[in-house]
């Protein structure tokens, strides 16, 4: 993992006492709101509907037992006792005081962690996929760039203030696990044909009241020119990207309206004018970060371990969880493990700071110090031995955070909605919960396979809602809640953006809506293997819009 | 009829304007204003605490329920009553996805 270097702590250090000092300075009523506003949001610290809320960075996702140990501390010492993962592999604490947040910054700073670019219009939390790192499928480790954006983006002079919000994720391999192609830059590692790394390019992805899917802009960067491509797109968005109106203001507005030629041409001439200068990335500095991110001391094991095999044999449950919970690990005798904040009938993506104490304990003991975030609002032990699994197990039955449903509908993203977003036209977690609770049987989960369901409180879409194979939006309709529903987005390799389906429907009808669009995807798939996206794409939204309306 | 309110500075918290010319955190102390003259100088009065230590004065629609002032929009109920959901160990979790 990554630490901190001298400039890093100290930048820390700085920032957190310069904010310190604009607290203290509003409380004292030397600032007003208005001017305290845009610093508060550039730490992170939002008003919502009934408090702060605090967004707390985790870069990339990844974080030790003891950054994970500080996450549950804060949680108790000046929130309520737990926190929100949220879709930027981030973690948000919804009732902290204007008062405390200078303490939590402190006591944050001492594990490396920060809130800082977690808000306003700068370039946010790089993002990447939860199993770099671990996947056998990955080309190189997104992290190491990943960390080197985080670097170069961090306090950028120039782009502190873009015309809106941007967002970068990296991944590895050709299976998109972070929906890279809905960022604003997305970047693919590759090899070219002589076997040296770079990225493939996409620009202009975006979720929001424009769901957009990226395009290509160049199919290789070579990882020395990573930064000064980046600055180059960046340096073209800050130029011509429109400040006049919120809503168009992302980059994928400018993709759209510029057409994809012409602004690949301003990309490309900027590029030719900052290459080869102090924006290439030397190699020995690319691989200095790679040294941070090298792999753990795996031991070889053989394939299959014989008391997993047992546990697997007389354990119904725990077959269950392994089936569903562990991914493929690059190293043969360990695994990936997923622990699902997705129980039933609970907020998706909360963790109280005991379990995520117990998480912290898991990954020292098991998981060579290491946890992720998925920006599936999940946790990760990212290298587990099969060995080590049953034990892993029953402390994740004891701090009830064993449900073995990665991956299946009731695996959903869901924003906060109105339970505490002041942004929010409909309350996202109510609708979960009662899902969770409609699709509780796991043997009918696993019948229906692998479906992602998404759920955002309103057209900002946090939750994802357009790539959802279903998705959810909740409108305002004179003053009270509506839902609408999209079906055949999806994130992955093959991003597409959901069709709304027509009407929307009550709270009340929500849950029957969604059961008939599974009952119906059931009937008239071929195969029990069919998923319900292939379906989806295979007879198109007809089967579906009859069921919900005729 | 309307109510007004507020968050404070400190805690974040929801507050509503009283009869007392002072901010509250029970809607049941709200002062409840038909629109009119009244509401004009209370809103006024009550805008200058941003000034101090209240945030994002605003003005809400309510009915009453008995003595309660209940906001007509659903935000607005959220909002005043708190999140329609349990949280953190209010959470009961007794169910794991069993056959
Ligand atoms: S989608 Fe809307 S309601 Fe949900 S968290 Fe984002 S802004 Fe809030």
């Amino acid at each position: 993992m990554y630490r901190y270097d001298e400039f890093d702590a100290k930048f820390v250090k700085e920032r957190v006492n310069q904010f310190k000092g604009q607290i203290a300075r509003r409380i004292s009523g030397e600032l007003t709101e208005e001017e305290f506003k845009p610093l508060r949001l550039m730490n992170g610290l939002y008003l919502q509907l009934h408090a702060y809320m605090l967004r707390v960075a985790i870069p990339y996702g990844t974080l030790s037992g003891g950054q994970m140990r500080m996450l549950a501390h804060i949680a108790r010492t000046y929130d309520r006792g737990y926190g929100h993962f949220t879709t930027r592999q981030n973690i948000q604490y919804n009732w902290p005081k204007l008062e405390d947040i200078p303490k939590a910054l402190d006591d944050l700073a001492s594990v490396e962690m920060h809130a800082i670019q977690t808000s306003g219009n700068c370039i946010r939390n790089v993002s990447t996929d939860h199993f770099a790192g671990a996947s056998a499928d990955e080309v190189a480790d997104p992290r190491v760039y990943a960390e080197i954006l985080r670097q170069w983006s961090t306090i950028h002079p120039e782009f502190t203030f873009l015309p809106r919000k941007f967002k970068i994720c990296v991944i590895g391999s050709e299976t998109d696990r972070a929906a890279m192609r809905m960022h604003d830059i997305g970047l693919l590692l590759k090899r070219n044909e002589t076997g040296e790394i770079g990225f493939a390019v996409y620009v202009g992805g975006g979720l929001g009241r424009t769901p957009m899917i990226s395009k290509l802009v160049n199919d290789f960067v070579s990882e020395n020119d990573l930064i000064a491509y980046c600055e180059a797109i960046l340096r073209v968005y800050n130029m011509y990207g429109r400040r006049d109106n919120k809503y168009k203001a992302r980059i994928k507005i400018l993709v759209h309206e510029t057409g994809l030629d012409d602004l690949k041409k301003d990309i490309e001439e900027e590029f030719e004018r900052i290459k080869d200068g102090v924006l290439s990335l030397p190699e020995e500095s690319i691989r200095a970060i790679e040294t941070y991110f090298a792999d753990p001391d795996f031991e070889d094991l053989s394939k299959s371990d014989a008391a997993f095999e047992q546990r697997v044999a007389s354990d119904r449950a725990f077959a269950v969880f392994a089936e569903r919970n562990l991914h493929a690990h690059k190293k043969t005798g360990y695994a990936s493990l997923t622990i699902s904040l997705k129980p039933v009938g609970a907020p998706p993506g909360d963790a109280t700071d005991k379990q995520m104490d117990v998480m912290a304990d898991l990954a020292e003991k098991y998981a060579f110090d290491e946890l992720r975030i998925s920006h599936e609002q999940n946790v990760v032990l990212p290298h587990v031995k099969l060995a080590d699994v049953p034990a892993i197990y029953d402390a994740l039955v004891e701090a009830k955070l064993h449900s073995p449903n990665a991956g299946f509908i009731t695996d959903m993203i869901v924003c906060p909605g109105l339970d505490y977003c002041a942004l929010a036209n409909a309350r996202s977690i109510p609708v979960a919960q009662r899902l969770s609770e409609r699709f509780e049987n796991i043997e009918r989960q696993k019948d229906i396979g692998e479906l992602k369901l998404k759920i955002s409180g309103c057209i900002n879409a946090c939750g994802h809602h357009h790539v959802g194979h279903i998705g959810i939006l909740g409108v305002d309709k004179k003053g009270e809640e509506l839902y609408q529903i999209t079906l055949g987005g999806s994130g992955d390799e093959n991003a597409s953006v959901g069709k709304i389906t027509g009407r929307g429907f009550s709270s009340d009808e929500i849950v029957d809506a969604i059961e008939t669009v599974v009952d119906t995807y059931l009937d008239v798939r071929e195969t029990p293997t069919e998923a319900f996206i292939e379906t989806y794409r295979r007879v198109g939204d007809k089967p579906f819009k009859q069921a919900l309306y005729s | 009829m309307k109510v007004i309110s507020a968050n404070h500075l400190h805690g974040g918290h929801v507050v509503f304007w009283s009869k007392q010319e002072n901010w509250v955190t029970s809607i049941f102390e709200a002062e409840v204003f038909e629109s009119g003259n009244a509401f004009d100088e209370a809103f006024a009065k009550a805008g200058l605490s941003e000034k101090g230590d209240i945030v994002g004065v605003y003005e809400l629609d309510v009915r009453l329920e008995g003595t309660k002032p209940v906001p007509l929009k659903i935000r607005e109920r959220i909002r005043v009553d708190g999140p329609s959901v349990p949280y953190g160990e209010g959470v009961v979790l007794n169910r794991f996805y069993a056959a």
